[in-house]
């Protein structure tokens, strides 16, 4: 996959580069409003895009992606968080909208929802061994056994997958639960108490506990 | 006190001072005056008696005695005397004059008395003259005094209640009376510059706030992909693991910290205004459904009576972090097997939940950044933003701890 970094902050524009790179994508980064603008042309799968660049708003970029009919999604990555931003971005249309300060994990997560929302329409199916996830239905198969979740578990399942053989911090863990709600602290516990069902059905289902703890501080999805 | 009540006594309490040494004095100066009259009147008898010297004299209250006694000049003393009365067997009062005159190797003592009782009686009246005219005199002034006082001071009045309402969050303007008095303008006047000063230094200190706050969100976000970059190595051990999540997690609370206080500012700058109506009681059992885990974990009973429906036309998403909020707050405050009990009335919700008995100010619970230290996990903030949320929407909200339970109730 082609993947376009807009971020005018060299560091952060690094740190996701070195990211998409390491997951075995094409990343490009620029790091004004021109050089983006100038770029965009070049047909990417998915642009990260941040707003406030400085030569101008980053939201130019939407506009042109998605006037010219492009088949490119959009998430912009921004430090303004208010509704209207989003709602602004989202109208134009941007395909999801992150606030900063973020979770790696978490944009790795929406990176891959929006792909399958852009190139299978959300019929693609997630295969990890046993386990057969279909997203667009909220399904969940081990051994082709339909296994009932919650939607929180499917969605925690989804984000492991994701992130499969990353530690996720339990900080980063409950940042991706509660973004549907302002969520101020205290969530340690009910990321507990979500996983430990979450392992609890799936080892009851007869699949592996790939779900690992790491020295407390987190989570890893893995079979190695 | 009220400076009327203050103004009024000290008029009251001077002018009793005043009025006591004026009757006093008046009273003094009247029985001198009566005094000195009846001097003279004795006087006027006594030359009678020495031109009559010898005939009979009609006075009867006149007394001549001689006494075997030198003296060498006149003598007078004029003094009060009480003498009873035989008849009426009551004492009454005599003016008396007692004159001594010398002969020869003797004296002659002159007593002369005269009847004070129908001077008494003016007297009397004089002084009472003078403490009744003056005390109605006093009361109407009195009442001149306050009423005109209450007159020019209701500006000030209007001043006080205008600034008792001062809110610095609230857009309108003090609007003060103006007043013919140059003091009461003068404050006015003050109170009105420093009105606007407050509100424009108000606005300024939110900007900076607010400004600051997305300034640290982009470091932030790097600080946290950089950790996260670390944490994925895999040649750490277990101990720089540990310090690399305690980074991320201090790091996590400060991002949290941050965004509370953004949500803070966004809630003063009135971002929230777009509303809907609100079904409190469908929310109420999302956030209980959403919360179920933590419920679960702490083994708590959750009650939820509901004798009506609640509606209200507010911000969705205020609506359920109030809610959240609350909750959070009776799960997190509470004890093992403990309760919460949620009843819904048509204007009313009350949550309340078990817990131990803590030995905090009601008022103090919705400060900013105020903790229990059984929590150090929580940033003291929740509460807080309950509150502002409350005072936006219109919602009253009070706190109260009963033995063990403690309620919230929030009045719609």
């Amino acid at each position: 996959m082609k993947i376009l970094v807009v971020e005018d902050e060299p560091q952060l524009a690094q740190s996701i580069q070195q990211f998409i790179t390491s997951e075995g994508h094409n990343c490009e980064v620029a790091v004004d409003l021109a050089s983006a603008l100038y770029l965009v042309d070049n047909l990417f799968d998915v642009i990260i895009l941040d707003l406030n660049l400085p030569d101008g708003n980053g939201l130019e970029v939407v506009k042109k992606v998605k006037g010219g009919n492009m088949q490119t999604g959009v998430i912009i990555l921004s430090a303004r968080d208010s509704l209207e931003n989003k709602i602004e971005g989202l109208e134009l249309g941007a395909d999801d909208y992150l606030t900063k300060p973020f979770q790696m994990a978490e944009l790795n997560a929406r990176l891959k929802s929006l792909v399958r929302r852009v190139h299978f329409k959300g019929e693609e199916k997630i295969v990890f061994n046993e386990l057969e996830i279909t997203p667009g239905e909220l399904l969940v198969k081990i051994n082709n056994v339909p296994l009932d979740l919650t939607k929180k578990e499917f969605d925690l399942l989804v984000y492991f997958i994701a992130n499969k053989n990353r530690v996720l911090t339990k900080t980063g863990i409950g940042e991706h639960m509660s973004k549907d709600f302002m969520d101020y602290g205290f969530t340690d516990d009910l990321i507990y108490s979500h996983i430990k069902n979450l392992r609890k059905k799936l080892i009851k289902a007869g699949c592996d506990d790939y779900i690992k703890n790491v020295y407390g501080v987190g989570y890893k999805f893995t079979d190695t | 006190m009220k400076l009327l009540t203050k103004t009024g006594l000290n008029f009251i309490s001077a002018s009793i001072f005043f009025f006591f040494i004026g009757s006093l004095g008046g009273y003094y100066f009247i029985r001198y005056a009566v005094n000195k009259m009846f001097n003279n009147e004795l006087l006027e008898t006594q030359r009678h008696i020495e031109q009559f010297e010898g005939e009979a004299i009609s006075y009867a209250d006149v007394e001549i005695d001689t006494l075997k006694l030198a003296i060498d000049e006149v003598n007078y003393a004029f003094t009060d005397t009480m003498i009873h009365n035989t008849t009426s067997s009551n004492y009454e009062f005599y003016r008396k004059l007692s004159y001594y005159k010398p002969e020869g190797n003797k004296a002659i003592r002159y007593t002369i008395i005269r009847s004070t009782a129908p001077s008494d009686l003016m007297v009397m009246k004089f002084t009472l003259m003078l403490t009744v005219f003056p005390i109605l005199f006093f009361l109407i002034l009195y009442l001149v005094n306050r009423a005109s006082t209450k007159y020019s001071l209701s500006v000030f009045y209007d001043t006080i209640n205008k600034l008792k309402d001062f809110d610095v969050n609230k857009d309108n303007r003090l609007d003060l009376m103006t007043s013919d008095i140059d003091e009461f303008e003068q404050l006015n006047d003050v109170f009105n510059a420093m009105d606007k000063k407050i509100k424009e230094d108000y606005i300024r200190l939110k900007e900076y706030t607010g400004n600051t706050s997305h300034e640290l969100q982009t470091p932030l976000a790097i600080i946290n992909t950089k950790l996260d970059e670390l944490i994925q190595s895999d040649n750490l051990t277990e101990e720089q693991i540990k310090t690399i999540a305690v980074l991320i997690e201090t790091t996590n609370r400060l991002s949290k910290t941050n965004q509370a206080l953004i949500f803070l500012a966004k809630l003063d700058n009135r971002v929230f205004a777009d509303a809907v109506n609100v079904d409190f009681n469908k929310l109420i059992n999302i956030q209980l459904e959403n919360l179920e885990p933590l419920i679960d974990e702490a083994k708590l009973k959750v009650e939820v009576q509901a004798n009506a429906e609640l509606h209200k036309k507010m911000n969705v998403s205020l609506a359920h972090t109030l809610i959240q909020n609350l909750l959070k707050n009776a799960i997190r405050h509470n004890i093992d097997n403990g309760f919460i009990r949620i009843m819904i009335d048509a204007q009313k919700i009350q949550i309340s939940n078990s817990g131990l008995q803590v030995n905090h100010e009601p008022e103090k619970m919705f400060g900013r950044f105020q903790k229990n230290s059984q929590h150090p996990q929580s940033l003291g903030i929740g509460l807080s933003i309950v509150k502002r949320i409350c005072d936006i929407c219109d919602i009253s909200i009070s706190y109260e701890q009963k033995g063990n339970e403690h309620i919230f109730n929030l009045l719609f």
